[in-house]
């Protein structure tokens, strides 16, 4: 089965120390953006000779199709998302890594976001957040948005390039092409907004990437949002 | 936040309140003097395990960091 695929990758700061991000991290659910987690799971945990912590955490989020999108994959309608998320925490770096995909609905798409959540040496008040995606689908009416989408002019994002050296994409994506594509400036908008605020994208297949992107990609934008709301995880 | 399995919550919510004590308290102020959550784990997970399986989902045998292993750090 041959997959089309789209990396991203952005960074931004996030105004928490490290220590409260990470408490942020663990705490997070429930929280008011995130209404579509229905459930949340430690599976695993260890510390490691060299005092790292290794996580795995199931989640289980629903799946609300858009209406035309129902129609078209109904083997979809009632199951859940079940979302894996595996992180290490380096608390001699300071620095958290995470990696989180889906385990079903791999048919229609897979998402796999790889977060860096790193203390600012410069600013121990800050925290730094690399992101990195691929998003990869096999069926035709999804890859091509995914691959090809272009950019109203009204659209164009802020980037935010890494400022280190970008990762390789994994095998089967194909590396990003010099336009910037709606979908990205989609996912980031929703990233950083929430999943269920309203960008107008274009073209319906664009919609039910934009959905499935914001209810995979969650994990990340619900740190920032959380760690700067609530104060609560400052303890 | 509730556990897949519903019977683990109250389980879930123990062990989730001594690892969140543990680790701001312990773990990252670099006290190396061990797990004091080993025990309320052990009954978490006997209890969601189970219901893992019960519910078919597709967890096993997935690599540490999988898919796409191509990073760079250890």
């Amino acid at each position: 089965m041959s997959a089309m695929g789209r990396y991203f990758h952005s960074e931004v700061h996030i105004q928490s120390p490290w220590h409260q991000v990470l408490a942020a991290f663990w705490q997070r659910y429930p929280n008011p953006y995130s209404a579509h987690v229905l459930t949340e799971d430690v599976l695993y945990r260890e510390v490691t000779p060299s005092n790292h912590l290794l996580s795995r955490r199931l989640l289980t989020k629903t799946n609300r199709l858009p209406g035309w999108a129902e129609r078209v994959f109904p083997a979809h309608l009632s199951r859940a998302v079940y979302v894996l998320e595996d992180s290490i925490v380096d608390p001699d770096a300071n620095t958290l890594t995470t990696k989180t995909w889906n385990l079903n609905h791999n048919t229609l798409m897979t998402v796999v976001e790889r977060c860096l959540f790193e203390g600012d040496r410069g600013r121990p008040s800050w925290t730094r957040l690399r992101r990195e995606a691929w998003i990869c689908s096999a069926v035709y009416g999804l890859a091509r948005p995914i691959q090809t989408a272009e950019l109203p002019p009204h659209l164009h994002g802020n980037q935010g390039g890494s400022s280190g050296k970008p990762l390789p994409p994994p095998p089967h994506a194909t590396p990003t092409v010099t336009q910037r594509p709606a979908l990205l400036v989609c996912w980031q908008r929703v990233s950083t907004k929430g999943a269920g605020h309203h960008v107008s994208c274009e073209d319906k297949s664009l919609g039910l990437v934009r959905h499935l992107c914001s209810l995979l990609l969650s994990s990340s934008h619900n740190i920032i949002t959380v760690t700067e709301k609530y104060a609560k995880f400052s303890k | 936040m509730n556990s897949v399995g519903e019977a683990c919550t109250d389980l879930k919510r123990e062990y989730d309140q001594c690892f969140n004590r543990w680790f701001a308290e312990k773990f990252l102020k670099g006290d190396r003097s061990g797990d004091p959550c080993t025990e309320t784990f052990r009954r978490y997970q006997r209890c969601v395990q189970k219901a893992i399986k019960e519910k078919d989902i597709p967890v096993d045998g997935v690599e540490f960091m999988g898919p796409n292993k191509d990073k760079p750090e250890s």
